[in-house]
């Protein structure tokens, strides 16, 4: 009778796994694949016959097989895992979006004899999220900024030709360095090696030193050859940042070398050739350090041939939005955590405060809370003090509709200047209807000039 | 020619992407000392550049995606990926040059799976010739 009652029981259940859309399989105490479901067959591209007595991480193919198995896991301390994400590839190469749930599996006795694992599909879920954050992304930097939409494509005009020098002014943290990385990987030098300095980080001898390398015994304690960051970059780039720190006796080696296309070792006696590609930054106003007599006029023509400025976060807030998702899903990533998101009040926090260390203060907010947050919701309480103190609950008189309304407002304004007052196009480019524009313009009372900007375009 | 193997768990790495080290191999003759060498952390094309700039002419690998593998065979590096296996007993295969039987095709990946590879050509270019990966 209890034999009739676990057959029916065995079927029903297999029936039941047959019929959902989630894959499911189960494995042995060696990591042998036991059952796999119909799901799992065309998630995977593997049929069940092949898969069937196989080690899983073979079978799945997952990103997190190696270093992050939420069955080992499981399976170690007990817990289940619920929703992590990763991805897997399927026979085809192609990277499917997916997320895990983990059990263990145990027998009548309540002995362990294996683990069960469910994974979801999610590639229509990202293509759908992909289609509505209409995000842009170029290497590491990602924005929903029109402004930076437009840097973007020069960065990758300016790739194009492999040999111009650029200089890229912004302020500490807004992604400088990234976009120097995005500019030397999307061009013909990919290849060859990325060689960074900061120059106010040395002083100036020790400086000349390492840029242009030295020979032995070109001053004392020059024990051997060393070789510069000119010769270290070779044929690749070379990224000087924080130019404008430079000393001017400096400024005149780099100029001769910009136009010479060749440097001498301290201690040389020949000129070494410099076939490196120049990527100047700076967080200062190189101009007004030249009208001021403090850099020199004929080295920044040189250097700014081509000139990218990186808006500060302040001036794109509808990018926080976005980057403290990206940095959630870095950390998680990095902590092993499961962080989801920020709540709206965190949110208004983040989004009223000006940011004068950009992103990377933006990253090292978003690094401080997954240290202090032991949720999966970052909250007011776990943001610094600083940011607190922006919490609409500490400005009388200012709610969540408020902080909304502030925001919005701020949004449309940034986009009607850049349309010139233009409604359908800052429509366009805020991605709602006209007659919502209006509708909002009127409500926020934004004030409007005289133009309605049509007869610009 | 010097050879790299993925590997984790005393097998070849399921996933290339995230594998965190490969062995290297030579196959010229004489006999040198395998090394392991840890791969970057970053994406797949950063290890596969990683490889290219340690002269490694052929990748024996797990599952790899296809824009991976064109992106290694842009940069010249033979691809064998979907290989499934003990790690010693791939590396001896492969030295005596009979790596590309089905025997050691990740499951689901057989004669006509993962990119539709023309395996079975060896020697074309010495030892386990390139296989062109079909768009």
């Amino acid at each position: 009778m209890s034999k009739e009652r676990d057959d029916k029981l065995a079927t029903s259940t297999e029936a039941i796994l047959e019929s959902i859309s989630d894959g499911v399989f189960t494995v042995d105490a060696d990591w042998r694949i036991t059952s796999f479901n119909r799901a799992a067959e065309q998630i995977t591209g593997t049929s069940r016959e092949q898969a069937i007595g196989q080690r899983c991480s073979e079978v799945f193919r997952s990103s997190m097989c190696e270093t992050q198995c939420g069955l080992r896991q499981t399976l170690q301390d007990g817990k289940p895992i619920i929703n992590r994400s990763g991805y897997i590839i399927n026979a085809a190469g192609e990277r499917i979006p997916i997320s895990i749930s983990t059990a263990v599996l145990r027998d009548k006795d309540g002995t362990v004899i294996g683990g069960a694992e469910t994974f979801r599909d999610l590639s229509e879920v990202e293509a759908l999220r992909k289609q509505l954050k209409g995000r842009y992304q170029l290497g590491d930097l990602i924005s929903h900024s029109p402004a930076m939409h437009d840097i973007f494509n020069l960065i990758s005009a300016v790739a194009s030709s492999s040999d111009t020098t650029v200089l890229i002014q912004g302020e500490t943290g807004t992604g400088k360095e990234l976009a120097a990385k995005a500019i030397h990987n999307l061009s013909v030098r990919a290849k060859e090696p990325f060689i960074a300095l900061n120059c106010a980080a040395l002083p100036d001898n020790l400086l000349e030193s390492e840029l242009f390398g030295h020979k032995k015994g070109a001053f004392t304690g020059a024990t051997a050859d060393k070789p510069g960051r000119f010769a270290l970059a070779g044929r690749g780039t070379l990224f000087l940042d924080e130019i404008g720190e430079i000393s001017p006796a400096l400024q005149v080696r780099l100029l001769r070398v910009l136009q010479e296309h060749s440097y001498e070792p301290l201690g040389a006696t020949r000129s070494e050739p410099a076939q490196a590609r120049i990527i100047a930054a700076t967080n200062r106003n190189l101009s007004t350090m030249v009208e001021q007599g403090t850099f020199r006029q004929d080295l920044f023509y040189r250097i700014q041939v081509v000139q990218i400025d990186i808006p500060p976060l302040r001036k794109r807030i509808e990018d926080i939005p976005l980057l403290t998702e990206h940095f959630i899903s870095h950390f998680n990533r990095l902590q092993n955590k499961q962080i989801t998101n920020v709540s709206t009040e965190a949110m208004a926090c983040l989004i009223a405060h000006p940011w004068p260390g950009n992103v990377r203060e933006l990253e090292n907010v978003i690094e401080r809370a997954f240290v202090v947050c032991p949720d999966s919701v970052i909250n007011v309480q776990h943001l610094p003090l600083a940011l607190q103190n922006n919490s609409p609950q500490q400005q009388t008189g200012l709610d969540i509709h408020s902080t909304r309304n502030s925001y919005e407002k701020e949004c449309i304004i940034n986009a009607l200047q850049r349309n010139n007052y233009n409604r359908a196009a800052t429509a366009r480019e805020l991605n709602i209807h006209k007659t919502t524009l209006y509708r909002k313009i009127k409500t926020l009372a934004i004030p409007l000039p005289q133009i309605d900007g049509r007869s610009n375009h | 020619m010097k050879a790299a193997f993925t590997i984790w768990d005393g097998r070849i790495a399921p996933v290339f992407d995230v594998a965190g080290q490969v062995l290297l191999v030579n196959s010229d003759g004489e006999e040198k000392p395998h090394t392991t060498v840890k791969l970057p952390t970053g994406s797949a094309f950063e290890k596969i550049t990683f490889l290219q700039q340690l002269d490694v002419q052929v990748l024996i690998c797990g599952a790899m995606t296809r824009r991976t593998a064109l992106y290694a065979h842009d940069l010249d590096i033979e691809v064998f990926p979907f290989i499934a296996g003990e790690q010693q007993e791939i590396i001896d295969t492969w030295l005596r040059q009979r790596l590309l039987d089905n025997r050691f095709c990740m499951p689901g990946c057989g004669r006509n799976g993962c990119f539709k590879q023309h395996r079975g050509r060896q020697g074309r270019r010495g030892r386990n010739s390139r296989h062109r990966l079909e768009e």
